[in-house]
C-alpha cells in the first residue's frame, strides 16, 4: 500500500524486508493492544486521533475490530474532530484525545499540570504508561506510513486488533 | 524524575517507568536490541539515528535503552559532533544520508519525497530502507514516550 517501497517478493509490507525486527514490533505493539489494561475503545480513539492529526491516510481508515466491538461505532469516530469537547463522547474518550494533541505537541510544549492531575484521576500510572507507550507508538508508526508514500485516503477497513503474535494490518502497507 | 507516582526498580527513570507494566518492558527491550542489531545497516549508523532522535524530541540519548554494546555504537567524536552532522568530518555520506532522513521523519514526515526514498534504496537496498524506518520509528516511540512521562 505504499508507493515508495515495494515489499519483498511474498511479503505484504516493505517491513517484512526485516522479519525479525517486524516481528518483534507486532510483538510489541500486539502486546499493547491486546494484553493490557487499558480498554481498546481509549485506545483506538488515541490512535484515530493521531491518525487525523498526523494525516495518514492508511491508519485514519482503519478500524480495530476489538474497539468496534466493545462500543465505538463510526458515529461516534466521527466526533474525533475539532470540537469534540462539546461533544457527547465519553470524558474518558475526551481525555484521551486531548492527551494525544499534547503527545504530538512535544517537545515544544510539555505535558501540562492539570492533564497529568487528570489522567491520573482516570488512569493507574501503570495504564498511563500503557497509553502512553501505545499512543506514541501510534504516532511514530504512522509516520512511516506517510514517509513510504502511503495513500492520502483509502476505503475504510476493519480489522482485527494486534495481537503479539500476529501482524499489523496497515502499518506500513 | 518521572511525575508519574510509582515506579519499579531499574538502570534509567525510563526502565523504572516502562518497567510498570513488565509485558511492555520486556516486548520493547526486544524490539530495541533487534533493530539496533547487525544487519543491513550498520549498528553505529542506526545509533547516531537513535542519538538524534532523542535529541529532537528534547531527551538524553544516554537516558533510555542502551546502543550498540561496546564499539559498535557512535564514536566518542560522532556524539560530540552530532548537532553538527551536515559538516563535521567523523560522519560518512552514509551515515549523513540516514541522519537527513530522520529529521526529516521526526520533524515532517510529509516532505519525504519518491526523490528522497529512491535515494535510499539506491543506497541501502530496500531491506536497507525498511530497516532505517523501522528504527527511526521505534526511536521516535521511544523518547516521544520519555519526554512525555519526564523519563
Amino acid at each position: 500500500m505504499t508507493g515508495r517501497l515495494a515489499p519483498p517478493p511474498g511479503g505484504t509490507t516493505p517491513f517484512d524486508h526485516c522479519p525479525a525486527a517486524w516481528a518483534a514490533f507486532n510483538r510489541f505493539y500486539g502486546t499493547l493492544w491486546s494484553a493490557g489494561r487499558v480498554d481498546q475503545p481509549t485506545k483506538e480513539v488515541a490512535r484515530l486521533r493521531n491518525a487525523r492529526r498526523t494525516g495518514c491516510g492508511v491508519c485514519k481508515n482503519l478500524r480495530f475490530a476489538g474497539a468496534r466491538a466493545a462500543g465505538l461505532d463510526e458515529a461516534r469516530v466521527d466526533l474525533i474532530a475539532d470540537g469534540y469537547q462539546a461533544s457527547a463522547l465519553p470524558a474518558r474518550w475526551k481525555l484521551a484525545i486531548r492527551y494525544t494533541d499534547a503527545l504530538l505537541a512535544l517537545p515544544d510544549a510539555p505535558i501540562d499540570p492539570a492533564l497529568r492531575r487528570d489522567l491520573l484521576a482516570e488512569l493507574s500510572p501503570a495504564e498511563v504508561v500503557e497509553l502512553t507507550a501505545t499512543i506514541t507508538t501510534a504516532i511514530a508508526f504512522s509516520k512511516a506510513a506517510v514517509a513510504l508514500g502511503a495513500p492520502a485516503e483509502m476505503p475504510r477497513l476493519e480489522v482485527p486488533t494486534p495481537t503479539p503474535d500476529g501482524a499489523v494490518a496497515g502499518v506500513g502497507r | 524524575m518521572s511525575w508519574l507516582p510509582d515506579a519499579v526498580p531499574g538502570d534509567t527513570p525510563f526502565a523504572r517507568v516502562l518497567g510498570l507494566v513488565p509485558p511492555a518492558r520486556d516486548t520493547f527491550a526486544a524490539l530495541h536490541a533487534r533493530v539496533l542489531a547487525p544487519g543491513v545497516l550498520p549498528p553505529r549508523t542506526l545509533d547516531l539515528c537513535r542519538r538524534r532522535v532523542a535529541m529532537l524530541l528534547g531527551v538524553d540519548p544516554e537516558g533510555g535503552l542502551p546502543g550498540p554494546p561496546g564499539a559498535a555504537g557512535a564514536t566518542v567524536e560522532q556524539v560530540a559532533a552530532l548537532r553538527r552532522w551536515p559538516t563535521a568530518a567523523c560522519f560518512d555520506d552514509d551515515e549523513r544520508a540516514c541522519l537527513a532522513f530522520a529529521e526529516q521523519y521526526v520533524l515532517d514526515p510529509h516532505a519525504v519525497s519518491d526523490a528522497d526514498v529512491r535515494a535510499l534504496e539506491a543506497r541501502f537496498g530496500a531491506a536497507g530502507v525498511a530497516a532505517l524506518v523501522l528504527g527511526v520509528a521505534v526511536f521516535e516511540a521511544a523518547a516521544r514516550f520519555r519526554a512525555a512521562l519526564d523519563a
